[in-house]
């Protein structure tokens, strides 16, 4: 049997499951076999309003996926597929590599770098049970890797070398950066070197710990906290539950915005994105957006283990929309490449190319939400027309292009941006028009912060696994690592095969634990957070000392 | 910025025209108070439609031009004295897409000199995506919708129907900018 010409062992499977009709093939595209990487053929398609993906490889057999959890959402989000600039990144000269071999950025990538992480460490001061990302002690082969100050400024440098557009957008990551005492000084070293953006991804403990350091970060240049925050609740979020709300407390103080980053995994906090939404609300003055992460499966799991934690965007985006009872709905999200008509249309005015985030649809989505008097979150979807929006400038930027004269084109724009916003459904005190003008007709760095300032974002990002990769995603991935090699790495690459990428790069670059803790005279384990905080004020119960803080009550107000 | 349009995909442009507009309605004889459905057929033939092919969407996509954004406007019209008429239907803007991007179906792509290929975003918004390039070609330029007219529109006796359509571009690497506009023949209703 044959599926549009497609004559794969899948035709097998299917005749297998005697319900061939009920699938509808979407499209087709190249994975990789979860258990030996071979690159392999892949079909998507729907059933019983799903979108599941499957592969087969001769020697392991098939694998099927969920790939995304409502078919309805998958075609309006595909709608908005549009394909980057591409990119030329300074050191990688291969051309048509084949993916995923040889990242770095080859000829093939189509997107520039929308943010770039670097690894300042891997180790980091807790040790979560889903993590496939810190150094573990007793691990044959264990490396720490700190790059050097040195390594660290040639790598912003190859990022800010790529063309058409120079990255401006750097993470740092780990680990758990802040372990690394010279943190202020790569701060100040990634910033001199041009970068506009900087976040620091943490868990937020030794910023609880000592608050002053929230300053000194901002001081040397941190645009915002990437905190991770799993849950409202010690069972959710044993992670930094405790701590969290000094941390913010601490960015408060500082004036330094937090993004919280749930990483969400079903049956294990699914029930809790209201409640992580709620929880923003409460310190919308600091927490800037809360990015969802539905979790990458990583290491060998069985199917059984893998419909259990499998969540997918669309699952997030219908939990929030229960869990806010109604005030996010699911039709309030876009997908993250639906900005591009904004990035065409400044494109056409200003004649050169712009920062666009042109990742796969299905990689990523988001929505912007605002308060009203009564506190209740109203998404932009609310007052904007925000679809009949991102048609006009697209078409506007086709008009441009075509010889219309930019000035007058801009000029009947402005006047006509004013129509797609209800002015009666806007929340009171805020003026969307005159934000989306400075941001459209301004277009600069502050006139887009001006934009998050005066919001809450809400964001997904579902990072791949073995088990879901698709080469077209990673093709247009604009999530990248810099490593001292000077390469400029897809993260869907880096950690999705760490073999070929992360675990390689570590080691080239890393030393023994060994040789790391006589070399630095202490032990791996010195720096893992024992719970000090949360032991502070009582030292009776785990749970009794902060949450009858005045602190803790202040800022994370959950019962 | 995409370039100038060279003198070929200026040529391409004019030698792109609509085929024959067919207007069929559900009927030709309706009760006074009943609304009339009625299909408007046409299609874009000639040089845009046979341009927009592999080798074009190769070369188009290098220079990322992506997007061919087609707008259709559809009108009814009910003539009245000779070549005086009333509308009946005011122009409808229906907006599709060919999107290029780069294909991974193994069925379809080599990943070297054939990688590109073509979807349609319909006037719904929904993306459309096909193995075959005629079928692209379909979903884009030959259009056909029901347009309901309601029954106040017509008058008792004999209407004679005409739908006036257009279809407009932009420019691009392949075809400079243009813009046709056609009329059906009429078609006559009898509402007693």
């Amino acid at each position: 049997m044959q599926i549009a010409g497609f004559d794969m062992a899948v035709t097998e499977v299917l005749e297998q499951k005697e319900a061939p009709k009920k699938i509808n093939v979407i499209r087709k595209t190249q994975s990789i076999c979860p258990e030996c990487n071979r690159i392999l053929p892949a079909i998507v398609f729907e059933r019983d309003n799903k979108v599941f993906m499957t592969k087969t490889c001769p020697e392991h057999g098939e694998t099927e996926e969920l790939y995304y959890g409502d078919y309805e959402m998958y075609l309006k989000f595909s709608s908005y597929w549009s394909d980057g600039k591409g990119t030329h990144a300074p050191n990688v000269k291969l051309d048509n590599c084949q993916c995923p071999a040889n990242c770095g950025l080859c000829t093939n990538h189509l997107s520039h770098t929308g943010l770039a992480n670097i690894i300042v460490t891997n180790r980091c001061d807790l040790t979560c049970w889903y993590c496939f990302f810190y150094v573990k002690k007793g691990l044959e082969g264990a490396y720490v890797y700190e790059p050097t100050q040195e390594q660290i400024r040639m790598m912003v440098r190859t990022l800010r070398a790529e063309r058409p557009v120079p990255g401006n957008s750097v993470q740092i990551t780990g680990g758990e950066p802040t372990l690394r005492e010279d943190l202020p000084e790569i701060i100040r070293i990634i910033k001199s070197e041009g970068v506009d953006h900087i976040q620091l991804n943490t868990n937020g403990i030794n910023i609880a710990l000592h608050p002053e350091l929230a300053k000194i970060y901002r001081d040397a240049g941190v645009s915002n906290l990437y905190m991770s925050f799993d849950g409202v609740t010690p069972k959710t979020n044993p992670k930094n539950h405790w701590e969290a709300p000094y941390a913010i407390e601490a960015c408060r103080q500082a004036h330094l915005g937090v993004v919280l980053v749930p990483t969400v995994i079903k049956s294990i906090n699914d029930h809790e994105l209201g409640g992580i939404i709620n929880f923003a609300r409460q310190n919308i003055d600091t927490v800037r957006a809360v990015n969802f992460q539905p979790v990458s499966l990583t290491g060998r799991m069985s199917k059984k283990e893998r419909e259990k934690y499998r969540i997918t965007i669309p699952d997030c985006i219908h939990r929030i929309e229960e869990q806010t009872n109604g005030e996010v709905t699911a039709d309030s999200w876009f997908p993250v490449p639906s900005c591009s008509p904004v990035t065409h249309f400044i494109e056409a005015i200003t004649n050169r190319p712009q920062y666009e985030l042109s990742i796969h649809f299905a990689c990523g989505a988001g929505t912007y939400v605002y308060l009203d008097n009564n506190k209740r979150l109203i998404p932009i979807t609310r007052f904007v027309d925000i679809k009949g929006l991102l048609e006009f400038l697209d078409e506007k930027a086709d008009e441009i292009y075509s010889g219309s004269n930019k000035w007058i084109t801009l000029a009947k724009a402005a006047t006509k941006i004013m129509s797609f916003i209800d002015k009666e459904k806007q929340p009171e005190g805020l003026n969307m028009g005159k934000l989306l003008f400075d941001a459209l007709v301004r277009h600069d760095y502050s006139a887009i912060g001006q934009f998050h300032m005066k919001s809450l974002f809400l964001g997904m990002m579902h990072f791949q696994d073995k088990y879901n990769q698709d080469e077209e995603r990673l093709q247009r991935c604009d999530i990248h690592y810099l490593t001292p090699d000077l390469r400029i790495i897809p993260f869907c690459s880096f950690n999705v095969i760490p073999e070929w990428y992360r675990d390689r790069i570590q080691k080239k670059y890393g030393i023994p634990v060994e040789e790391w803790e006589k070399g630095s005279g202490e032990k791996l384990e010195a720096k893992l957070y024992r719970g000090d905080l949360r032991k502070l004020k009582l030292g009776q119960r785990v749970e009794m000392s902060c949450s009858t803080s005045e602190i803790f009550q202040k800022v994370s107000n959950v019962q | 910025m995409i370039p100038a349009p060279s003198s070929e995909a200026v040529a391409i442009a004019k030698n792109t025209r609509l085929t024959a507009i067919h207007v069929i309605p559900s009927s030709n004889d309706i009760p006074a108070d009943q609304s009339l459905d009625v299909k408007v057929r046409f299609a874009i033939a000639g040089g845009l439609y046979e341009v927009y092919n592999r080798d074009t969407w190769q070369n188009a996509y290098a220079k990322h031009d992506t997007t061919l954004r087609i707008i259709y406007k559809v009108g009814l019209y009910r003539k009245t004295t000779g070549l005086l008429s009333r509308t009946i239907i005011r122009p409808i803007k229906f907006v599709r897409k060919g999107k290029l991007y780069w294909t991974r179906n193994p069925d379809l792509t080599d990943n070297t000199e054939n990688r590109i290929w073509s979807f349609v975003v319909d006037e719904e918004g929904l993306p459309r995506i096909f193995d075959k390039e005629i079928d692209v070609k379909n979903a884009l330029f030959s259009f056909e919708r029901i347009l309901t007219v309601p029954a106040e529109s017509l008058r008792t006796g004999k209407n004679s129907i005409l739908a006036r359509v257009s279809a407009e571009w932009y420019r691009h690497t392949y075809i400079g900018k243009g813009n046709l506009h056609g009329t059906s023949k009429p078609v006559d209703i009898i509402v007693h």
